[in-house]
């Protein structure tokens, strides 16, 4: 099961590798990382066919935001589920998410629990 | 016009006139009889200054005054003679004579005078009488009329002087008034621009401290696995990762302060001196900041940052706060400029925001250089003066540039300097000596 994980802070990828640190170790995830939206489209594209399951992706990022790699990546994977994450938890945000598509919303900081229960059980 | 006045009765005048006092009868019939009288009108000229003059006159009846233009030297009557100084030094009138009523006077031809004189020299003697007399009396009047003019004038200083004193406290007044109101703007200008920042603020705030939490969380759970485990490779494993992330919250720890630091710095008022600033730094942080304010109010932004940042760049000398609000305002100024010229919705339309640093002849020069809308070209003199804006009212002090302005040229003796093309870019270029 491959997930990619979109943010511009570099820290994110140690993070991510150590709360998910037995499910990599036992086969069951694989963790992917790009740092842009801009990144994340290329690397999408070299994936395809793919077997990501999920994206899950800052919204504010310099240059492209979270946001058009949404509507990109719903445009093109239409099946791709993509989660979007942000600092900001305000009801514009969210709705905007949903209309372009996103199949869930968090805010940061990340509850991990959520998470799991998302990439795990669909 | 002669008038037909008796001998004998001008024998009687002329015996009442000092001049011709101790003159013998006989010289005074003469005198007399040679003498034509004439009548004027009140208000009429008998002498003009400036004219020739070979008589001189006696007051029959009325009363004359003695002028020079406007300025009235003495009031005579019956009695009094005028027109005598011509007469004995040939020279042209000195002063004008008219008469105040009607007036009849007798007119003495120069001959007929000097006749008299040579034949009873001793009237010299009252002639010399009178004419001290006369000047006596000018100079009493022109000495009277100085002291008038001195009290008056004396008077008149102490007026305006009095005026000035009040104008002056009026003034300091309104000067203090101003000084209060200038350091209420800058105070304004100083909050608007955090007041901006405050979404960015809490970001940039908010994304250490996730970090800080989640790697101390993370830490705790494996030193709760680290105890269960027996396998040494497994532990040496955990044991690093423990290094690394005690590192990441350091790191964010000390990332977090440092923008802390920095938004108190932004607001204090400078009473330091210029220290060693990483201008690079700076500039990093606050691109970030105001991206992120900028982002937080407008959700649907987004734009590229570019930075091209001198890597062996010196540290400068500059009121670290000061210099922060010049660069965050240029960001502030280049991040509003692209989001407005995105908002046209031209296809195709990539905002991008580039800062540049470099050193060059002992100069640093800072470049915020924006693809946005640009400056016309009608108010490009304009931008750097106070309360000048092109923000729609309530968006914008209009103290932003000129701030800078003068931070940058007075407290630092650099320049500030812009250049822009409509609708395509602009860039604003800080020089800051080292």
């Amino acid at each position: 099961m491959k997930v990619l994980i979109v943010d511009d802070e570099l820290d994110v990828e140690q993070l991510y590798r150590q709360r998910f640190r037995k499910e990599i170790k036992s086969g069951l995830l694989e963790l992917m990382f790009a740092f842009s939206a801009t990144d994340a489209m290329s690397l999408l594209e070299e994936l395809a066919p793919m077997d990501v399951i999920l994206v899950l992706s800052d919204i504010n990022m310099p240059g492209l935001t979270g946001f058009d790699l949404l509507k990109f990546t719903k445009e093109k994977y239409p099946h791709l589920n993509v989660v979007m994450v942000s600092a900001y938890g305000d009801a514009e945000n969210m709705n905007k998410a949903s209309s372009l598509g996103a199949s869930g919303f968090l805010v940061k900081p990340i509850d991990f629990s959520i998470l799991k229960e998302k990439i795990f059980t669909g | 016009m002669s008038s037909n006045i008796s001998i004998e009765f001008l024998i009687k005048v002329l015996r009442k006139v000092f001049l011709f006092q101790n003159l013998p009868d006989h010289l005074v019939k003469q005198l007399s009889e040679s003498i034509k009288t004439q009548e004027f009108d009140a208000d009429k000229v008998i002498i003009e200054k400036g004219d020739e003059g070979n008589t001189m006159f006696v007051i029959i009846s009325g009363k004359v005054k003695i002028h020079d233009g406007k300025e009235k030297v003495a009031e005579i009557n019956e009695g009094s003679f005028f027109g005598e100084m011509a007469l004995l030094d040939g020279e042209p009138r000195s002063m004008s004579v008219t008469t105040l009523e009607p007036t009849v006077v007798a007119i003495i031809h120069r001959n007929d005078f000097f006749n008299v004189l040579n034949d009873f020299p001793a009237i010299s003697k009252n002639i010399i009488t009178q004419l001290t007399r006369q000047l006596r009396t000018q100079n009493d009047v022109l000495i009277a009329q100085l002291r008038s003019r001195e009290k008056e004038l004396n008077d008149l200083v102490e007026k305006r002087t009095e005026e000035l004193a009040n104008k002056n406290s009026e003034l300091m007044l309104v000067l203090d008034n101003l000084k209060l109101s200038q350091q209420q703007l800058v105070q304004q200008e100083k909050l608007a621009s955090l007041g901006q920042l405050t979404a960015g603020i809490a970001h940039e705030i908010k994304n250490p401290l996730n970090f800080v939490n989640n790697f101390s969380q993370l830490s705790l759970e494996l030193l709760e696995e680290f105890n269960e485990l027996e396998d040494n490779n497994e532990k040496d494993e955990i044991l690093s990762d423990l290094k690394s992330n005690l590192e990441k919250i350091n790191n964010h720890g000390k990332r977090a302060d440092s923008i802390v630091k920095n938004m108190l710095n932004h607001s204090r008022t400078r009473n330091d001196d210029k220290q060693p600033a990483d201008l690079n730094k700076m500039c990093e942080e606050f691109l970030h900041l105001a991206y992120h304010g900028m982002f937080a109010n407008n959700p649907d932004f987004s734009c590229f940052l570019k930075m091209n940042l001198a890597p062996d760049l010196p540290k400068v000398n500059v009121f670290s706060q000061d210099i922060s609000r010049v660069i965050l305002n240029l960001f502030n100024n280049a991040l509003y400029a692209v989001n407005k010229r995105k908002k046209l919705g031209v296809a195709g339309y990539e905002p991008c925001v580039t800062v540049t640093t470099s050193n060059q002849n002992n100069n640093i020069f800072i470049e915020v250089e924006d693809n946005g809308t640009g400056i016309p070209e009608n108010v490009k003199d304009k931008i750097f003066e106070p309360f000048f804006t092109t923000k729609p009212s309530g968006e914008g002090t209009g103290l932003g540039l000129s701030l800078s302005y003068d931070i940058i040229t007075q407290s630092h003796k650099g320049k500030l300097s812009v250049e822009s093309v409509e609708g395509q870019y602009t860039k604003f270029i800080i020089q800051i000596p080292r």
